[in-house]
């Protein structure tokens, strides 16, 4: 993880010519027609105006939007997502923390014709004047009287903290106004805020890259030691105070943490004790922020209601490739391609308008791998734990797990008819397999599932089978605890659904993680042809051969049942024979009698005459020495339902829409 | 050249990776420093005070991995202190770390890392094959941490062959830097999974890193490496094992 982070960092850093502050941009809030409201300041005419500009990729990098400093820092960055910081705070810390020269003097100039000191009781509070902004000016006596009444209010509040988070939500509410009423932008357009200076943008203001780079890097080397460099080896300065490294996936404020309990922060030395555990070069400490940065902003992903990184990686290899971030992306998109069907097509039609690249990174598609990392990093929270890391996923398998995915569709497109759902993809077992919500160890499941099929582990086909019937009851008896919502038609999306799962189960048969059945070919001479086609593509054994034919037997009776209903989800009485909880062989007797039973009061045993002596030759053959779970023989009894009824709404959905 | 053979077997192990702590991610089989770690335990050597006595020059390591491996994440619950003082559980606060164990693919099985090991003192040498041997040791085993607690077991002592061999196989795991240096390949079974690992190769007396980070194969379905090209390899014809020590 840590040397593919750092190796993503390094190439991303060459890559825009070691330009370490531009690495470190963000580009989290591009979203359509999101605006960046830009404070200009013009120093000779002593002027200061407020523009709207619509944000783009590029802008993010010449506002240079790096994100607001972390932890209790004092804010000092020209560009920010809060008004609270960069409208009162930010100017004055920045000055505080430059170097003589021409910015600070600007500043200085900044502060003292732009910003006004007021007392909020005894607080101080310094904010910029929104009255000298232009095309505010107009409005200079409406603001100035709204100004008083904010302080006013804010002045009773006794708790000081109270006081002035009173002061900035009513100001900030206050210049949303007044954008508003100046350009029809909403608070809920804007994304960003910026100063410029004289017209320079943050990213042209040479002095201020300094400020961030020294603050960001220099400040972290203050203490350093010589030694080891823990990721590269080099002999260096180090420093173990890892602040400023974004994901906080190596944290210093635990004293349990550090070697021989020697943690603990002093008022001198803040990291003391953790030089032992985890120090580095400088190199090093930029290329893994650069490298976190690029993750966060190009290879983020979100699967299964989790979010994680793609890091793609090279092992070890003979033709001596390194990495690009042409093959990052590539990599990324490729893995993508098994996340969902949009992924995929994406993906293909991508290799079609980019054929030749694609060939070029075919060569060495056989020696790279991706890491997929699955994380939590609730906003707010300066905290980032791994979920899963799944490692070394090598491309190749990636590229197998497309093939047979493709394949899959196209036995359920040539047995049911064509449709999107049959195309299993990642996010599609997901809706297979359900998560319950709000219990925090649920997603493990799924993600151990991912784990399984990408890294080729042999699975447990009765917690699949199990999720399955989980499946079930969330449309039967219409759960809302689950990942998977029943909806209107429930018995159409059940029955699509189950269906799916047996394309789940052929998939996870072609990719070895589960054994499959033996077909008796003696079946398609007494069986209708599509049927029998869908029992031998499935791989289904003799015992789930004869539920399947039973539960079709099922579903007949039951369409029986609701002839002449209004539509397909009226109740089915044949349903409630069926026990969703498990059935145990002796109860598969009994189902079985009931339903020749209901074959001969709903006339109808004639048409199913042969599919009812063929399901009970084989129940009886196999009675004795039952080899599926009570929950399996549901399952497939299910299956054999949701054929049936499948077959049955499509075909009078193609007959209406014809 | 003599060496002495014994694997280590527990549940389960943890290895812990350096550079997370928030969660605590682990590596396929134990690093070198670990394994040292192990072996001055076996024959009671306080800690911090063996690194000199088992560096590079005057130790081989080598391991094998004998079980098909896989890893679960689990949440565990530390004591969350800031300070030394909050150690007594004042705080009343927990910290929730995500632990990477380390799992036989089949939970029924046992994990178990084959350790082959020489050195050049005598005496140490002597003394670790006599506790070794005898299934004593002065601090007990574990695969990592304390609560993946584990036992050894003796397999062999005795010699070892050096030989140049054309597209070995080899059983322990391989250094990346031996690879680059002989000029040779992988050549990749069907079924396998493989697996690049950073980790600390050595400390100095400080217990600062010396000579790492270093990066190592393995093979954690088969737990054997195919290598294409010509090289020496260590052979043991009784136990059909051929290996490569960690420090070559």
């Amino acid at each position: 993880m840590l040397k593919e982070i750092k190796e993503i960092g390094e190439t991303y850093r060459k890559s825009i010519g070691e330009n370490f502050v531009q690495t470190l941009v963000k580009k989290d809030k591009l979203k359509k027609n999101k605006m960046i409201i830009v404070v200009d300041f013009n120093l000779e005419d002593k002027i200061a105006n407020i523009d709207f500009v619509e944000l783009n990729e590029e802008r993010f990098e010449k506002y240079l939007w790096v994100g607001n400093r972390g932890g209790n820092n004092p804010q000092d960055r020209l560009t920010s997502d809060s008004v609270s910081y960069l409208f009162f705070e930010s100017p004055k810390n920045l000055y505080k923390g430059l170097k003589e020269g021409d910015l600070k003097n600007k500043l200085k100039a900044i502060l003292d014709e732009f910003f006004v000191t007021d007392k909020l009781g005894d607080e101080e509070i310094t904010y910029l004047d929104l009255s000298k902004l232009n095309p505010f000016k107009k409005w200079k006596e409406e603001i100035d009287n709204e100004i008083a009444k904010i302080r006013e209010t804010a002045s009773k509040e006794t708790d000081k903290k109270k006081k002035i988070k009173k002061f900035k939500n009513s100001y900030e509410k206050l210049l949303l106004n007044f954008i508003e009423k100046a350009n029809v932008i909403k608070g809920e357009d804007i994304s960003l805020y910026s100063f410029t200076i004289d017209g320079k943008k943050p990213s042209e203001i040479k002095e201020y890259i300094e400020y961030l780079e020294q603050k960001i890097i220099e400040e972290r080397f203050e203490n350093s030691i010589e030694g080891e460099c823990f990721v590269c080896g080099k002999r260096d300065e180090l420093t173990s105070d890892t602040a400023e490294i974004p994901a906080k996936f190596y944290i210093t404020n635990l004293v349990t943490f550090s070697s021989g309990l020697e943690g603990e922060p002093t008022k001198k030395v803040k990291i003391k004790g953790f030089t032992k555990n985890f120090s580095i070069c400088r190199d090093c400490y930029k290329d893994i922020i650069s490298g976190i940065s690029y993750m966060n902003n190009y290879l983020n992903v979100y699967l299964a209601d989790n979010t994680a990184w793609i890091i793609p990686g090279l092992f070890f290899n003979p033709i001596s490739e390194r990495l690009t971030l042409n093959w990052i992306k590539f990599s990324k998109n490729f893995t993508k391609s098994i996340f969902t069907l949009d992924d995929f097509i994406e993906y293909k039609e991508k290799i079609e308008k980019e054929m030749e690249d694609y060939i070029k990174n075919e060569n060495i598609t056989d020696y790279s791998y991706v890491d997929i990392l699955f994380y939590d990093e609730p906003p707010g929270r300066n905290e980032f734990k791994i979920r899963k890391y799944i490692r070394e996923i090598p491309l190749p398998r990636v590229k197998h797990l497309t093939k047979i995915m493709s394949e899959v569709q196209e036995i359920g497109n040539e047995l049911l008819g064509e449709d999107k759902n049959w195309f299993i993809s990642l996010d599609k077992i997901y809706r297979l397999v359900p998560v319950r919500k709000g219990e925090s160890q649920e997603y493990k499941k799924i993600l151990d599932l991912y784990e399984d099929i990408l890294l080729g582990y042999k699975l447990d086909k009765e917690f699949l089978i199990n999720s399955f019937m989980t499946l079930a009851k969330i449309y039967i008896y219409e759960r809302t605890d689950y990942n998977v919502k029943p909806r209107n038609n429930n018995d159409f999306n059940l029955t699509r659904d189950i269906l799916a799962t047996n394309l789940l189960i052929k998939l996870l048969e072609k990719l070895n993680l589960i054994e499959g059945g033996e077909f008796m070919n003696s079946l398609h001479e007494v069986l209708d042809k599509d049927m029998a086609n869908y029992i031998e593509k499935m791989g289904f054994t003799n015992e789930e051969t004869a539920l399947f034919l039973l539960g079709y037997l099922i579903g007949e009776i039951g369409a029986e049942q609701i002839k002449g209903a209004e539509d397909y989800n009226a109740k089915k009485p044949i349903l409630n024979k069926i026990n969703f909880n498990g059935m145990s062989p002796k109860n598969l007797l009994n189902l079985a009698n009931d339903v020749f039973d209901k074959l001969d009061q709903y006339r109808i045993r004639g048409y199913n005459e042969k599919i009812y002596a063929v399901m009970k030759s084989l129940l009886d053959a196999h009675i004795k020495n039952w080899s599926l779970s009570d929950t399996e023989n549901v399952y497939y009894i299910l299956s054999g339902y949701s054929y049936s009824t499948y077959k049955r709404i499509t075909s009078v959905r193609g007959k209406e829409e014809n | 050249m003599k060496v002495l053979v014994f694997d280590l077997i527990g549940k389960m192990a943890h290895f812990r990776k350096y550079y997370t702590n928030s969660s605590s991610l682990s590596y396929y089989f134990p690093p070198r420093t670990t394994t040292i770690g192990l072996i001055a335990g076996i024959i009671g050597r306080e800690r911090d005070q063996y690194y000199e006595d088992f560096s590079e020059d005057k130790t081989g390591i080598a391991i094998s991995i004998k079980t098909n491996l896989r890893k679960k994440i689990n949440t565990v619950n530390y004591i969350k202190a800031e300070n030394k003082n909050e150690l007594n559980l004042s705080r009343k606060e927990h910290t929730q770390v995500p632990l990477e164990l380390i799992l036989p693919d089949e939970y029924d099985k046992e994990l178990i890392y084959r350790i082959f090991f020489y050195h050049r003192d005598q005496n140490v040498f002597d003394e670790v094959v006599e506790n070794v041997k005898n299934e004593k040791v002065k601090f007990p085993p574990y695969l990592g941490i304390s609560e993946c607690i584990g036992n050894i077991k003796f397999i062999y002592y005795g010699d070892v062959k050096e030989e140049e061999k054309e597209n070995p196989e080899i059983n322990s795991i391989v250094s990346v830097d031996f690879i680059s240096r002989n000029n040779c390949t992988i050549e990749p079974y069907e079924g396998a999974l493989y697996v690049k690992e950073l980790m600390p190769f050595s400390f100095d007396s400080n217990r600062m890193p010396k000579n790492s980070p270093r990066e190592y194969i393995a093979e954690i379905k088969k737990g054997k490496i195919k290598i294409r090209g010509k090289i020496k390899v260590k052979v043991i014809e009784e136990l059909n094992e051929n290996f490569l020590f960690m420090e070559e």
